[in-house]
């Protein structure tokens, strides 16, 4: 296989990011200003002058640990979302697929093997991912590995378990990640690196749950921002930028509750929405027609729930081991669809989306649970096929179609027809 | 004491013939036919992997237990769907782990001794009733067959493609690797979930070059470690000139008619690099 | 006498060889209800042309994917084989076969010392394949010949995106309602096809010969010419399945 040579000047991914950040400062909620403006230098500038630094990772793998030895973390879902909205994805996977990346592979990960083999990314000097939630996590480290000899890291995280033995099981491979990290960066965990990571993350923690009690009240502003941007505060946990951009959310969202002007407007009446998994990235003018055309303003998103405790700051890594464990996806399904009834009920829903993007195994797989909750909670569901990075195969007038009927469902709902079930999918 | 419980399992790192010298029945996908026209329903089993999809399918009521094994996000949907649809029923999640390190290998046994304290619990003490399991030698020059799960039925059928052609499994169904761990302490054979499953096939390829003469690998549709690991092991099997043949199929007992073609026309070319090799060595 | 029967999913091809590994001549029908007879009538047809017999057969061997229906046949091959060798016969400098059926399409790497190196087949979607592009011309309202040579024109021609042909078909209506030209759209269908199959193919040796039915598009071949510089077409790209099937019998008989 032919060896690329790798350089920003000739990444089309950095040209398009650049571009971008002129667009930038147009967003509406500050948070979103700081986020992006972390995720362009990431992608422009310390990828390619501080390679050093960087550590690969997925969305699930928490950061604190990074930040203490005053790594990098780079997220493959953040890494794919840019190039989806970059319109970059498309190009990139077909790359993959040449390679011989099957069609049905998460396109999440085809997005970056395809930017890695062309050499619009350059090759991962360190990975580390945990095995929850994403199964792509285990399967980029083999081919990290072996394609570009990454020393790799894998989390192993079991399932349906958070008693002592697993927390320990979990902190143990935490200890020893400390190690490799750093065996292979060479840096030194200091106690009160470790210390200080973990009170930003606790302080960020507290805020994006500030904003999340906000988020009951009045819709403050369109969900699909969330969706798109605001999920990367979680990339930020344990980092000074994350606890202000984390804050900055709260205070502004804080604003808006005081000044209806400020909220977001819709044609019809509004419908207030639970959004479950992402949104296809490419497909903003769908997305706006939702919240705006149709009314269905997304008030909470899954993805931003805050699943887990504060953190132990005398025992950070058993913290950081219950953080892991406590993702609702890992407990069974019982304690979810109570965590999906409260969240309905405290958030007001009228309905919910669950967005089934194709090769995600973990969160369509349990679509039933969701379409058990609507039928019996009486509410509309909505199950959305598509795929978040890959716009081909993409109808943005089947997708309309289907919000429509949602929307219709809704509003008969909301004229007291009893005895019906809204649960459109296929 | 009840004996004879019966068993389902999907997966070879369960300990198979450990637990039927327990006295436990046990029964795998490839031995039964008996599937149940819906279970899981339609949106969430198709995005599982087909494997498990196929086995949501099963009658779980003929059952006393079920072993999944934390393999992936599907098994983890699965096992939640059966865990809330049969609520009475012994389910056991055996967890892997991702590499067979010290500390990997350490952590299986412990998974092992769960297992057997919670089927105690459940089911009642047992002494062990019959001899131990043996490992299957290879057959020398062979050609490697590697895949996740494979029906027996499916096996023969290629079989008879391969007449000439001894063919060597390392698949889900034959391997036998819950028995082997137990027996030594050590599996010599690693699978697509493990972090170690491609420097392994690499590993194995150079050292038996002699001996494998073509590999086939054989995959599950929507098993994304095998999706991540097929295009590595044709790179492998090119650098190390091996020819290689990676296929698609769904787990059940019929040999699609697309996959028999592949399997005839890799057969056909073999054939011929046989009777190449033989007019240079003359 | 050779004979090579190549009986696929659209049509029965029929190749006859001499002593001299010479093509004595060919033919080519639909398959129709019944393809063995109509194997059967295509070689006669051949004796009657040239004054043959059927007494001088020395082998019939079949291929495609009615191959063990040929009751006449002595062997079988898979097409992946038989193409292999077909195109070899014709141009014995060729490294790649991509061969564009009715229902599947395949890349076959040759080895240089005669038949297949490695393959890779596309027979599970029909995008990419001739059934593509029936769809398609249907839904424009063309017949295949003049799809073939429509998008010859095209001035600016219009992406399809879709790797799937049911959506593929949705794009094309929406195309025409918004006015794109018919010549257009066919451009972007065949450049649709052409992308595919050069994924298929993307790290295959690059002396390419395409086959198969969809090979006569016009279109088509010139999509795939800018993919694959120096392409090469063979005088009937659809019966190398069947000229390759005759050659394995006069190759079981000559060594």
């Amino acid at each position: 296989m032919e060896e690329n040579h790798y350089s920003a000047e000739e990444s089309r991914l950095v040209h398009r990011m650049l571009l971008a950040e002129k667009t930038a400062k147009d967003l509406e909620l500050e948070a979103a200003r700081i986020l992006v403006d972390w995720q362009i230098r990431l992608y422009t500038k310390t990828l390619w002058d501080s390679p050093e630094q960087v550590v690969w990772t997925n969305m699930v793998m928490p950061t604190e640990l990074f930040y203490a030895y005053g790594l990098v973390p780079v997220h493959t879902e953040m890494t794919a979302g840019w190039m989806s909205s970059l319109r970059l994805s498309e190009e990139y996977i077909r790359i993959a697929q040449e390679r011989g990346f099957h069609v049905g592979l998460c396109s999440y990960h085809k997005a970056v093997i395809g930017a890695m083999e062309c050499g619009d990314i350059p090759p991962p000097r360190l990975a580390v991912f945990s095995s929850h939630i994403c199964d792509g996590g285990n399967g980029l480290l083999q081919y990290f590995r072996q394609r570009f000899q990454t020393p790799v890291y894998l989390l192993d995280v079991p399932y349906q378990q958070q008693g002592e033995s697993a927390v320990r099981f979990v902190e143990g491979q935490l200890r020893n990640l400390t190690k490799f990290l750093e065996n292979h960066t060479g840096k030194t965990l200091y106690s009160k690196a470790l210390a200080n990571a973990v009170r930003y993350s606790n302080h960020s923690r507290c805020w994006q749950r500030a904003v999340n009690e906000l988020r009951k009240g009045p819709v403050l502003f369109y969900g699909n921002q969330a969706l798109r941007n605001l999920f990367g505060l979680f990339f930020l946990s344990g980092s000074s930028k994350g606890e202000r951009a984390a804050e900055a959310y709260y205070r502004q969202l804080k604003e808006r509750s005081s000044q209806p002007s400020a909220r977001p407007v819709t044609d019809r009446p509004p419908r207030r929405i639970l959004w479950v998994h992402f949104a296809p990235l490419y497909a903003g003018e769908v997305m706006r027609y939702f919240e705006k055309a149709l009314g269905c303003l997304i008030t909470f998103d899954i993805i931003g729930h805050v699943y887990w405790p504060e953190l132990d700051e005398d025992a950070p890594l058993m913290g950081l081991a219950q953080k892991v464990l406590s993702h609702f996806y890992l407990t069974d399904s019982r304690q979810r669809m109570d965590l999906y009834r409260r969240i309905i009920e405290e958030y007001r829903i009228d309905g919910v989306v669950l967005f089934m993007h194709q090769g995600c195994r973990a969160i369509p797989g349990a679509s039933w649970e969701l379409r058990l909750i609507a039928e019996q909670g009486k509410i509309s569901f909505l199950e959305l096929p598509g795929d978040c990075i890959d716009p081909r195969g993409f109808s943005s007038e089947q997708v309309k179609l289907r919000m429509e009927a949602f929307r219709e469902s809704m509003d008969l709902h909301a004229k007291g027809r009893k005895g019906e079930s809204y649960v459109l999918g296929d | 004491m009840v004996i004879n419980e019966k068993l389902l399992y999907f997966c070879s790192y369960v300990p198979v013939e450990y637990l039927k010298a327990r006295g436990f029945v046990m029964v795998g996908p490839g031995d039964t036919d008996a599937l149940l026209d819906a279970g899981m329903p339609y949106s969430s089993s198709r995005a599982v992997c087909r494997y498990m999809q196929h086995c949501a399918r099963m009658d779980f009521s003929r059952y006393d237990g079920v072993i999944f094994t934390h393999c992936c996000s599907s098994a983890e949907r699965v096992f939640d769907f059966i865990q809330f649809r049969y609520p009475g029923l012994f389910l056991h999640m055996l967890e892997l782990p991702g590499r067979m390190d010290d500390m990997g290998r350490k952590q299986l046994a412990g998974e092992y001794r769960r297992l057997f304290r919670e089927l105690e619990r459940r089911f009642g003490k047992r002494e062990k009733m019959s001899s131990r399991f043996r490992k299957t030698k290879g057959t020398g020059r062979e050609v490697w067959l590697l895949g996740n799960s494979l029906h027996p039925r499916w096996k023969n059928a290629v079989q008879t493609i391969f007449l000439d052609e001894p063919l060597g499994f390392s698949d889900c169904s034959s391997s036998r690797r819950g028995d082997r761990f137990l027996d030594s302490d050590d599996i010599d054979e690693s699978c697509p979930r493990m972090l170690d499953f491609l420097p392994w096939f690499s590993k194995r390829l150079e050292e038996k070059r002699d001996d494998i003469r073509a590999v086939i690998g054989v995959f599950i549709p929507k098993c994304d470690f095998s999706l991540f690991t097929m295009p590595q092991i044709r790179r492998i099997c090119h650098e190390q000139n091996c020819p290689v043949l990676l296929l698609e199929e769904e787990f059940g007992p019929s040999l699609s008619e697309q996959n028999r073609i592949r399997l005839e026309a890799f057969r056909e070319m073999l054939e011929r690099k046989r009777r190449t090799t033989k007019k240079t060595n003359k | 006498m050779y004979w090579g029967i190549d009986s696929g999913s659209t049509s029965i091809n029929v190749v006859l060889l001499n002593d001299e590994k010479e093509v004595v001549d060919y033919r080519i029908a639909e398959s129709g209800c019944r393809p063995v007879d109509t194997a059967e009538q295509l070689m006669k047809d051949i004796c009657k042309e040239n004054c043959l017999s059927m007494k001088d057969t020395h082998t019939i061997i079949s291929t495609g994917y009615g191959r063990r229906n040929i009751r006449s046949a002595q062997n079988s091959f898979t097409e992946v084989t038989c193409h292999a060798y077909g195109v070899q016969y014709l141009y014995p400098e060729a490294e790649t076969v991509i061969d564009i059926g009715g229902q599947d399409c395949k890349a076959i790497s040759l080895s240089r010392d005669g038949g297949v190196d490695d393959f890779i087949m596309n027979d599970k979607c029909a995008a990419g394949t001739g059934r593509f592009l029936e769809v398609m011309a249907r839904v424009l309202q063309m017949d295949i010949e003049t799809f073939s040579r429509c998008g010859l024109q095209a001035t600016s021609p219009y992406p399809i995106s879709s790797t799937c042909t049911v959506f593929a078909e949705s794009e094309v209506i929406s195309g025409i309602a918004k006015g794109i030209t018919p010549e257009n759209l066919v451009a972007g269908l065949q450049q649709a096809v052409a992308d595919r199959v050069a994924s298929m193919a993307a790290g295959f040796p690059g002396n390419v010969v395409l086959t198969g039915g969809v090979a006569k598009s016009d279109g088509i071949r010139q999509c795939l010419e800018k993919k694959f510089p120096g392409l090469q077409v063979p005088f009937e790209p659809q019966i190398t399945g069947a000229l390759g099937a005759a050659l394995m019998g006069w190759i079981a008989d000559h060594g």
